[in-house]
């Protein structure tokens, strides 16, 4: 197995990803996307439903292997690494936002947090717990199960945990799908906010045209390739080629 | 990782509770059979008790181990299924595979160290209580030597252990397997894929569970016969391999017959959920078939050994009558019979001895013999008296001094042929007889024959149990014994009389299996509880979007009636060969020799075990949810 590592100031780079599920009938989610997103820089990704979204994130993220074509994230070539070397890479460089939460039932808010620093073998650094949970309206419910929580709430802790590890690349799965638009919009404020203070590159899928035209560049995905690309966006804008793309 | 194990036994304490109640069952399973064995061992081996107790709990733990091995299996698979979502998140989140099955293994270690000693306490006290049905089956406990004491609570936990590690390990891998998200996905549904390996493996286990099935048709004898129950626990072995393919071909095309028909919403959604969710009721289906399987084989095959037996006796004998008294027959009793006019006799002597089976002591002297019979018969006893069967050598044979006949079974068993010599011992002392004979009729008359001529030079000699007569007045030979104690019967009844002492003393064995049926009914009903609060989600989503609580029950009930008939099904399937090779190596083309009166008791155990366990649970989940909120009626 051969890894690569260069200095780069592109955080993400997907160069000619194609995913294919295979089954009775195979599905070819993405069918060659590259894409360079630039450190630092808040992107959001829209497309249909079933038009490869999510599986752009998960492949860009780690979470899932591409059938073929290259993954660098922060510089690291994530092809050939062997699974668990990509789970390190991802505990500790990489941070996911899933749109159902994705907290362990059983732990309680401070824990969750600290799940992926414990998971390393490190000791969890309880100031900057303390700051995050500030940051994000946690105070007073470290000790807090999940299922005590309101959608809102579990919605930031799954952040604080996105953001805990200080990675290069924070993604977010529809991280507002599930909320109301008060919820959604305060979320998404803190995810912005926190991750433009540590300098952090954001991917976020979303449906919502106003959660997109907050990014810096929407991405529209249909059929498993890019579309389109919309620098500087408008909810009318983005509205308009979502349209566009449903003709 | 340690505080991840403490938090997780403390969150899902329901399955682990009931994962630690069937370790701690078959840790007390184990650790009696292993007390027995080494009380056995303890006995040294000059001392008969223990050679029959050795005898005794070998035979034993090959059953009851295969039984521990797949409950405990099942059991662990299925509390672990229940947290795959939860295993799934883990590596989402970060955790590497070591880290989860390291997390996995660290549970499955705390809670089978923490349960399988107690059991093993438990199983000691279980044998102790044991100890007047052994003593009522002829068997005597020797005391144990302290030394060997912490041996059987030892092995209990080092078979419990690493059964437990592997069936973790195995359910852990279905949640590695997959991508992180494909796992978080997937853990909602199951996959009906089944590897490659695994079904080689079962391909394997049911091809060899069939072959050993045919077993009596080469081995003869009880041997065969009980060689052959073990195909069973090989079939059903195979089925558990298998069974996620095997429910989804079999309900696959259910659900096609039942588009065309007009089911109802229950019945539709209950066959779907049981096709959809094949591993889950392959993991309940499992304790069940086995609980159907061990108690069908093991009445069964006893069955069909006893027919044996009975029609072996019966052609064999080929005298007017059969006298027997209630201490055996004295000198003075066989010499006054056959003073009577016309009368001729020939007494039956029986020999207690034990065989040596191994040719050196690897395993200890105590395994080395085998408690036997041996029977003793006038040489000149001629076929129309007595036949044994003969298929090489003849009685006659054993008028010479140091001579020996040994049945078809015992020549199997012991590895010799004619003309060579079995090692025997009487009282301490050790003989050498060479074998001059062998015969077919072993269940009948035992495995090894000799004559009062044969022993001369031993010095042993046998007490007259039976008096064979021959006689063209059987009344009048009646009629002279009557008031003296001793009875003269046909065949028949003497057939009957010997197979009603046998049936007295079969108590011992009727208890060791409901032992087994024991464990393997409560690893059942723990499976179905497993599987069913494993559901609590599933359910209450039925119920939101719009099931009532009749439609709810009849579905679960549905389901539970369709889990119990699978288990039957295979179960079934996984017996008959057994007892088709059994009935047919032991009495020839015959109808299989099923024990109907066990077989109906075990069919309705089979079904009513995930009726009932289903629905209480259901019911209870059901309850706690409306206390919980009111969503009963949301």
């Amino acid at each position: 197995m051969t890894t690569t590592t260069t200095r780069t100031d592109v955080s993400v780079q997907l160069t000619d990803v194609h995913k294919t599920y295979s089954g009775a009938t195979d599905v070819h989610a993405l069918r060659g996307v590259s894409i360079s997103l630039p450190a630092g820089s808040l992107t959001a990704v829209m497309g249909q439903s079933g038009s490869g979204k999510s599986t752009l994130l998960n492949c860009a993220a780690g979470l899932d292997v591409p059938t073929s074509g290259r993954v660098v994230i922060g510089g690291q070539d994530l092809t050939g690494l062997s699974p668990d070397a990509l789970t390190r890479f991802r505990r500790d460089r990489i941070g996911f936002v899933f749109q159902s939460y994705n907290l362990i039932g059983h732990l309680s808010v401070a824990e969750n947090i600290a799940l992926p620093v414990l998971l390393a073998g490190r000791v969890p650094d309880q100031r900057w717990q303390a700051q995050l949970l500030a940051a994000l309206g946690l105070g007073g419910l470290e000790h807090r199960l999940p299922g005590h929580l309101s959608g809102g709430q579990a919605q930031r802790v799954a952040i604080a945990r996105a953001l805990f590890t200080r990675p290069d690349v924070v993604f977010a799965d529809e991280p507002t799908g599930a909320l109301d638009s008060r919820s959604g919009a305060q979320v998404l404020e803190l995810l912005r906010d926190t991750a433009a203070s540590l300098g952090q590159t954001v991917v976020l899928v979303t449906h919502d045209s106003r959660v997109a035209a907050t990014a810096e560049r929407v991405l529209f995905i249909a059929d498993g390739v890019i579309a389109d690309t919309l620098e500087a966006p408008t909810a009318e804008r983005v509205t308009a080629r979502m349209l566009d793309l449903g003709r | 990782m340690w505080f991840l194990v403490r938090r997780g036994v403390r969150a899902h304490r329901g399955s682990m509770m009931a994962t630690a109640l069937v370790l701690l069952l078959a840790g007390a399973l184990v650790s009696m059979t292993g007390w027995l064995l080494v009380a056995g061992l303890s006995a040294g081996p000059d001392d008969t008790r223990g050679t029959e107790l050795v005898a005794l709990s070998t035979s034993f733990a090959g059953t009851a181990l295969s039984l521990v091995v797949l409950v405990v299996a099942a059991t662990v698979t299925l509390a672990l299924r229940q947290r795959r979502r939860e295993l799934a998140l883990l590596r989402a989140v970060g955790a590497t595979g070591r880290q989860v099955r390291r997390l996995v293994n660290g549970e499955v270690l705390s809670l089978t160290l923490g349960a399988a000693p107690v059991g093993a306490l438990l199983g000691i006290a279980l044998a102790w209580l044991l100890r007047p049905v052994l003593e009522d089956a002829g068997f005597a406990v020797p005391q144990v030597d302290p030394l060997l004491a912490p041996l059987p609570v030892l092995g209990a936990t080092l078979l419990l252990v690493p059964t437990g590690l592997v069936a973790a390990r195995l359910a852990a891998r279905e949640s590695l397997r997959l991508s992180p998200t494909a796992a978080v996905g997937g853990s909602r549904v199951e996959s009906r894929e089944v590897g490659r390996v695994r079904r080689v493996s079962a391909l394997v286990l049911a091809l060899g569970g069939l072959v050993v099935a045919c077993s009596p048709l080469f081995v003869p004898g009880s041997m065969g016969a009980a060689t052959a129950a073990t195909s069973a626990f090989l079939l059903v072995a195979a089925a558990a391999l298998a069974g996620p393919v095997l429910v989804a071909w079999t309900f696959d095309r259910v659900a096609r017959v039942s588009n065309g028909g007009g089911r109802s919403a229950t019945t539709r959604l209950a066959l779907a959920n049981v096709r959809g969710f094949s591993r889950r009721l392959t993991t309940v289906v499992v304790p069940l078939a086995l609980m159907l399987a061990i108690g069908t084989v093991q009445t069964s095959v006893n069955d069909a050994v006893t027919r044996a037996a009975d029609q072996q006796l019966t052609e064999a004998i080929g005298a007017d009558l059969v006298v027997t008294g209630p201490a055996g027959l004295t000198r003075a009793d066989v010499a006054t019979i056959g003073a009577l006019d016309g009368v001729a006799v020939t007494p039956l002597s029986a020999v207690p001895a034990e065989v040596r089976t191994e040719s050196d002591d690897t395993f200890g002297e105590g395994l080395s013999w085998e408690t036997t019979g041996m029977r003793v018969v006038p040489a000149a006893t001629g076929p129309d008296v007595l036949d044994p069967g003969m298929v090489d050598g003849s009685l006659s044979d054993l008028a010479r001094p140091g001579t020996v006949a040994v049945s078809t079974d015992a020549r199997f068993e012991l590895g010799v042929r004619l003309g060579g010599t079995v090692t025997w011992r009487h009282a301490g002392a050790v003989h050498t007889s060479r074998v001059v004979a062998v015969y077919e009729r072993g269940l009948a008359l035992g495995p090894l024959l000799a004559s009062d001529e044969a022993l001369r030079d031993t010095g042993v000699q046998g007490v007259t149990d039976s008096l064979l007569v021959t006689t063209p007045s059987p009344g009048a030979v009646v009629g002279a014994l009557s008031g003296t104690g001793l009875v003269a019967q046909g065949v028949d009844a003497y057939v009957q009389a010997v197979a009603d002492a046998a049936a007295a003393s079969s108590r011992l064995s009727s208890v060791l299996v409901l032992l087994l049926l024991s464990f393997a009914g409560i690893g059942a009903a723990n499976a179905v509880v497993l599987a069913t609060s494993g559901r609590r989600d599933e359910l209450l989503l039925l119920r939101r979007t719009g099931a009532t609580r009749r439609q709810l029950l009849v579905t679960t009930f549905t389901e539970a009636l369709v889990t119990g008939a699978s288990a039957w099904t295979i179960g079934v399937l996984a017996v008959l060969p057994a007892v088709i090779g059994a009935t047919v190596g032991l009495l020839g083309p015959a109808l299989p020799a099923i024990d109907l009166t066990t077989t109906g008791l075990l069919t309705v155990a089979v079904l009513a075990i995930p009726v009932v366990c289903t629905l209480a649970t259901v019911a209870r989940a059901q309850r706690a949810d409306s206390l919980a909120g009111g969503r009963d009626d949301s």
